[in-house]
């Protein structure tokens, strides 16, 4: 029954938006790029907008987009081509420049207050997360190849968030969630991120 | 009001799963990732090529998949020119080069009046490291001390030296042989490639000469053979100029045991 009454949010969230009472949240994301992702891209703040339904019972459930404009963690990749032939091997010295790392990030989320009072409400939530990157690089492998790329891939995964939210009055809140969403990148593989997101609401009643 | 969320166990369990597994925070220092190598030595050796040693100071974030190096005659290598792999023993690893190809592709010996630049590289599964540019100055190939010094130009059969004429390569049956003729019979030195500096070990088997051997025949009337396992010793004294010089080497004289002792200079 919950399971239905998330998809059922999401669904009248998304097509609704402007006729349902709910909150309009600006936000301040930093996204974090850990594990393999972390290697290649720096931590990187990026400005978007939720819109949040209010608690029914316990759960509301909400949709986020963000925007992030990444810059990677060197100007110049190290990368290692080879190329084997009659029994030995080559290995080319290869540089990689990334020109542009962009992502637009979609979450769908279903929250539930731990602790609700009237001044502070603890929720956890879990979702949906879904990307899609605006990606240019350029690589050289000297003796085996050159190589530019633009174009881009599709993230999509599951998050997970713990947040605090404080109302002021019946009009605004602000809101901090730390989320942690684990994501599949289109043919390249599994990987995952931290994300801090603090917010400023505005109730539509 | 505190809500009573043990009422929705696999929300809980899936939230708590997805917040706290496997958090892998990238190394502060993107750096740490790649290798850190470095050329720690070079090593002349007698046959004229050079050994180069290098070292993996950091494997970096994964191991080491590949090391080798790169050498120029001019230039600073970029890790593509003359690239050789070693193999890992332990930290280090070596290189021998005994030529390097130009940037028109074509081969040269090294010259040991010449110098020469050597970058050493490691990759692991991150990426690479390439160090910075060694500079092998002109060496002095290394000369092997044979313990005797009989006179230029002469053999020994154990009656005394006998002044020769040295002679060679020929080929025989796909075999190089180096001659002393004399008039008071022949030595004929049969190997399996054109001579070389270093340490030659005397066979028997005619047929069957690996690289490092070679098989010294006495011919006056009769043939003989010098015994295996003696000490063949070749310097190269100038370019493609090599003194050979044996020492009291064991042989079966027509039933007298004695020896046989040489030095010539074949080119």
């Amino acid at each position: 029954m919950r399971i239905s009454f998330f998809i059922l949010s999401c669904a009248f969230t998304l097509c609704t938006p402007l006729l349902s009472t709910g909150q309009l949240t600006l936000n301040i994301n930093q996204f974090r790029p850990t594990g393999e992702l972390g290697k290649g891209l720096e931590n990187k703040i990026g400005f978007g907008a939720a819109w949040v339904q209010p608690f029914e019972d316990v759960w509301r459930s909400s949709i986020g987009l963000s925007f992030f404009k990444f810059d990677t963690r060197m100007d110049v990749f190290p990368v290692v081509g080879t190329i084997s032939s009659g029994g030995n091997t080559f290995v080319s010295l290869g540089e990689q420049r990334f020109e542009k790392y962009n992502l637009i990030a979609l979450d769908f989320m279903a929250d539930y207050a731990i602790v609700e009072r009237d001044q502070f409400i603890l929720f956890g939530g879990l979702g949906i997360f879904l990307g899609a990157t605006s990606v240019a690089y350029t690589a050289e492998y000297p003796e085996i190849k050159s190589e530019s790329y633009s174009g881009g891939d599709r993230w999509f995964g599951l998050a997970g968030r713990v947040g605090v939210e404080l109302p002021i009055g019946d009009t605004f809140a602000v809101r901090a969630s730390a989320d942690r969403k684990y994501f599949v990148i289109t043919e390249n593989g599994y990987y995952s991120a931290n994300q801090i997101q603090l917010g400023f609401s505005y109730y539509f009643n | 009001m505190q809500n009573s969320y043990y009422k929705y166990p696999a929300f809980f369990s899936l939230l708590m799963a997805t917040l706290f597994v496997s958090c892998v925070r990238p190394l502060k220092d993107v750096e740490d990732y790649y290798p850190e190598v470095e050329v720690v030595s070079y090593t002349p050796n007698i046959d004229g090529s050079i050994t180069i040693t290098g070292r993996i100071v950091s494997t970096g974030h994964t191991e080491i998949e590949y090391a080798g190096m790169s050498i120029t005659s001019t230039g600073t290598p970029t890790g593509s020119e003359n690239q050789q792999l070693g193999n890992l023993s332990g930290d280090t690893f070596s290189v021998t080069y005994d030529g390097v190809e130009d940037e028109d592709g074509s081969y040269f010996e090294l010259d040991p009046d010449h110098t020469y630049f050597v970058r050493a590289f490691a990759a692991n599964d991150d990426g690479y490291a390439i160090s910075e540019t060694f500079t092998i100055d002109p060496w002095e190939i290394p000369t092997i001390d044979a313990p005797c010094t009989p006179p230029l130009n002469t053999y020994n059969v154990g009656s005394g030296n006998v002044s020769a004429f040295a002679s060679g390569p020929t080929m025989s049956a796909g075999q190089y042989q180096y001659s002393l003729t004399s008039l008071n019979g022949d030595v004929m030195f049969t190997m399996n490639q054109p001579i070389h500096a270093g340490f030659y070990t005397t066979s028997t088997e005619g047929g069957f000469i690996a690289n490092d051997e070679v098989m010294i025949s006495y011919t006056n009337f009769n043939y003989y053979v010098i015994s295996a396992g003696s000490t063949v010793y070749v310097n190269e004294t100038s370019d493609n100029v090599f003194e050979v010089t044996v020492c009291a080497a064991p042989f079966n004289l027509g039933g007298l045991s004695t020896s046989f002792t040489t030095r010539f200079v074949v080119d």
